[in-house]
């Protein structure tokens, strides 16, 4: 509920200190520029306690007319406790972009203050999220988590999507796996693969996550090695140890293919994932030149012996 | 007959009948109602089931049915399909395997039977009568399991009473449970085929719930050899674990303990294969079973299925095993490419005609 009278309080007379400010102050210059030159147009909400105002919503305009000594205009709303306070600060803060960082505190307080249905259908729509989207079940099960991902989720280092991966981990793993996000920022189709390989590979071969990254070569951090290229790193052994036949299949099939097309533009690949031998071969140009040295370029390679290599590459003779 | 039943322990969770308002009359009805009294059994519309009360429970649906009941398999271009007509009686299961793609079609705990046999007879006798000079080999365990629902319905043997008239057809009773209340109906026992899936006995303990044992499964194709019936067999889903070959050698051998090669009409082999969405369904209703994360890949089918290598590294295992008891051409394949034949059995389905006529041959016992 709101009252229509407008009251003029002094900086220190409101307190700021509420928990459900869950969005930033956003005090940049501009704004405290915008407030000395024109003043303040949209009144801060606060609920009023006796003597003191606390504030709901306007956090910015309060700091800046704090420092620009000006008094402070402010609209009362009737709240009663801290869900409702939090829900009216969000109403009034929605054109503001809110990131993982944002959501996952608003997630995290509200989270045992309402049900799921509520946090679902009243707080989802007000960070953007429609009440069954699928980002609205990851936040779900985001809640379950302990606090030890929330740093790197709330850096951007991991995907929100992981979640659906971490929640399979037993705790031993989690902390296992959390130093891989720590200074590395991963995508969500990186970071998502590189946890199903490690925790599918740990259900297969009955061994915690944490042993088999002590086994293996998943050293964090490599000397002289930019992030990028420690992910791509880390993704490919991942993998190499999810798919250890397939992945000698590929390496087998790399080697031939080196032989095969040395010195030419041409690329040969298996298709089918070594179902049926099948390869496919392929070149560009853009001249008649390139492709007539293409074409001699296919005939010379075409009587490799590595051709018959390839096609039975996964047979089982 | 038709009178109340000691309900076998597979039927055990079923708790209430429904049946469709134009089922109430149907003979299969009464039959139902007949064998489980102790049942509740509500009427309903068709068009309003009531889904949302439907708990962890079975229930038993007695359905009109309204689609075609003579179907063809699925078959791909890469994989060799067997040529198998499915005659569908109803739809879902009440065992639970962890690998059974039902769990992807139906996510309700709903059995249906089709009540209206009277269509479905009628159906099936214009299919087979058209031209009596065409062979048919038919089963019903594409939806269901054949007998799973016997002790209830009766429908197996009602099929297999049809069926008398129909020289032409072959049908297969595919089943991991142990009813042959079917048997005593049969003239010709060389045209009904009882079957039953083996596997490991680790995948039999670890994968199948409310199955019968291997041993179970073997006796009674024992009972019906020697009544006279060819039985068939299908190790379906071969499974990597630990153990795999131990385990599948141990019922390769089982198997002749039973029965003699030439009791077996045919033996069939596929490995493990589903659609991708089937993971996550194995993954949350059976949370101890790891297979699913061995090397699959996706196949030419769009299916996932294991790295060619090592699944042909089990098949020739197992038909090496096979042979040695004196298995032959009763075995094949489902769904393999004709590589994958060539390099395990040494001939491909060509060099005997075709998989669906050779298998229409061994189901006829030509
Ligand atoms: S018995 Fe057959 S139909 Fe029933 S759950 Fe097992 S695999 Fe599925």
């Amino acid at each position: 509920m709101i009252e229509s009278q407008i009251y003029s309080f002094a900086p220190l007379e409101i307190d700021c200190s509420g928990e459900w400010l869950l969005y930033p102050s956003s005090s940049d210059g501009d704004f405290r520029d915008s407030i000395m030159t024109i003043g303040q147009l949209v009144p801060v909400l606060v609920e009023i306690d006796g003597v003191k105002a606390k504030l709901i919503a306007g956090r910015s305009r309060v700091a800046a007319a704090e420092s620009l000594g000006l008094s402070v205009k402010a609209i009362a709303v009737i709240a009663g406790d801290d869900v409702s306070r939090a829900l009216i600060h969000l109403e009034e803060n929605r054109s503001r972009v809110a990131d993982d960082a944002l959501k996952l505190a608003v997630f995290r307080y509200l989270y045992s203050r309402m049900d799921k249905k509520e946090l679902s259908q009243r707080v989802a729509p007000l960070l953007g999220i429609k009440p069954k989207a699928r980002d609205m079940k990851l936040w779900l099960e985001w809640m379950e988590l302990s606090h030890d991902f929330d740093g790197v989720l709330a850096d951007g280092n991991i995907p929100l999507a992981a979640v659906t991966v971490l929640s399979k981990l037993s705790e031993e793993d989690k902390a296992a796996v959390l130093p891989y996000f720590k200074n590395l920022g991963w995508s969500r189709s990186n970071a998502v693969n590189f946890l199903t390989w490690l925790y599918e590979t740990s259900r297969r071969d009955s061994k915690s996550v944490a042993t088999i990254l002590e086994e293996k070569d998943l050293s964090l951090a490599r000397e002289n090695e930019s992030p990028k290229d420690g992910v791509a790193r880390l993704c490919k052994s991942a993998k190499q140890i999810r798919y250890p036949a397939f992945s000698e299949l590929l390496k087998a099939q790399e080697k031939i293919v080196s032989e095969i097309c040395v010195g030419t533009k041409w690329r040969v690949e298996s298709v089918g994932n070594f179902e049926t031998g099948e390869v496919m071969l392929q070149t560009r140009f853009k001249s008649r030149d390139v492709m007539q040295r293409a074409i001699e370029d296919l005939s010379s390679i075409q009587k490799s012996g590595g051709w018959d290599e390839l096609f039975e590459l996964g047979r089982e003779k | 007959m038709d009178s109340k039943i000691k309900i076998p322990s597979h039927l055990q969770g079923i708790e209430k009948i429904y049946v469709d308002q134009t089922m109430v009359d149907a003979p299969l009805t009464k039959r139902v109602t007949s064998r489980l009294p102790d049942l509740p059994v509500e009427v309903v519309d068709p068009e309003n089931f009531p889904h949302d009360e439907q708990g962890e429970g079975q229930s038993l649906y007695l359905k009109e049915y309204k689609g075609k009941f003579l179907r063809f398999c699925p078959g791909t271009r890469y994989y060799h399909c067997c040529g198998y007509r499915i005659i569908h009686i109803g739809e879902n299961c009440p065992m639970a395997c962890s690998y059974c793609i039902l769990q992807a079609y139906f996510q309700d705990k709903v059995l249906k039977v089709w009540a209206n046999q009277g269509d479905l007879f009628d159906e099936l006798g214009q299919a087979f009568s058209a031209d009596p000079g065409a062979r048919f080999r038919v089963g019903t365990g594409e939806f269901t399991d054949s007998l799973a629902l016997e002790a209830a319905t009766g429908y197996s043997r009602d099929l297999v009473d049809f069926l008398q008239d129909y020289p032409n057809v072959a049908l297969e009773l595919k089943s991991k449970v142990i009813d042959l209340s079917w048997m005593d109906v049969v003239k010709r026992t060389d045209r009904i085929l009882p079957a039953w899936s083996l596997n490991a006995p680790f995948v039999n303990e670890h994968e199948e719930f409310g199955v019968s044992t291997l041993k179970e499964r073997l006796e009674a194709a024992k009972v019906c050899a020697d009544a006279g019936f060819r039985v068939c067999l299908h190790f379906d889903p071969i499974i990597r674990f630990d153990g795999w070959r131990e385990g599948y050698a141990e019922i390769v051998d089982m198997i002749f303990d039973y029965l003699k090669p030439e009791n077996i009409a045919y033996l069939s082999m596929g490995s493990f294969r589903h659609m991708p969405h089937l993971k996550p369904i194995i993954e949350r209703n059976f949370p101890e079973t790891t297979y699913i994360f061995d090397e699959y890949i996706i196949g030419n089918d769009n299916k996932v299925r294991l790295l060619r290598p090592l699944r042909m590294r089990q098949f020739k295992f197992i038909v090496d095993r096979l042979r040695k008891h004196g298995m032959d051409k009763q075995m094949y394949f489902c769904m393999e490419s004709t590589e994958n034949w060539q390099d395990t059995f040494g001939y491909t389905p060509k060099d005997l005609g075709g998989l669906g006529k050779h298998l229409m041959s061994q189901a006829f016992g030509d």
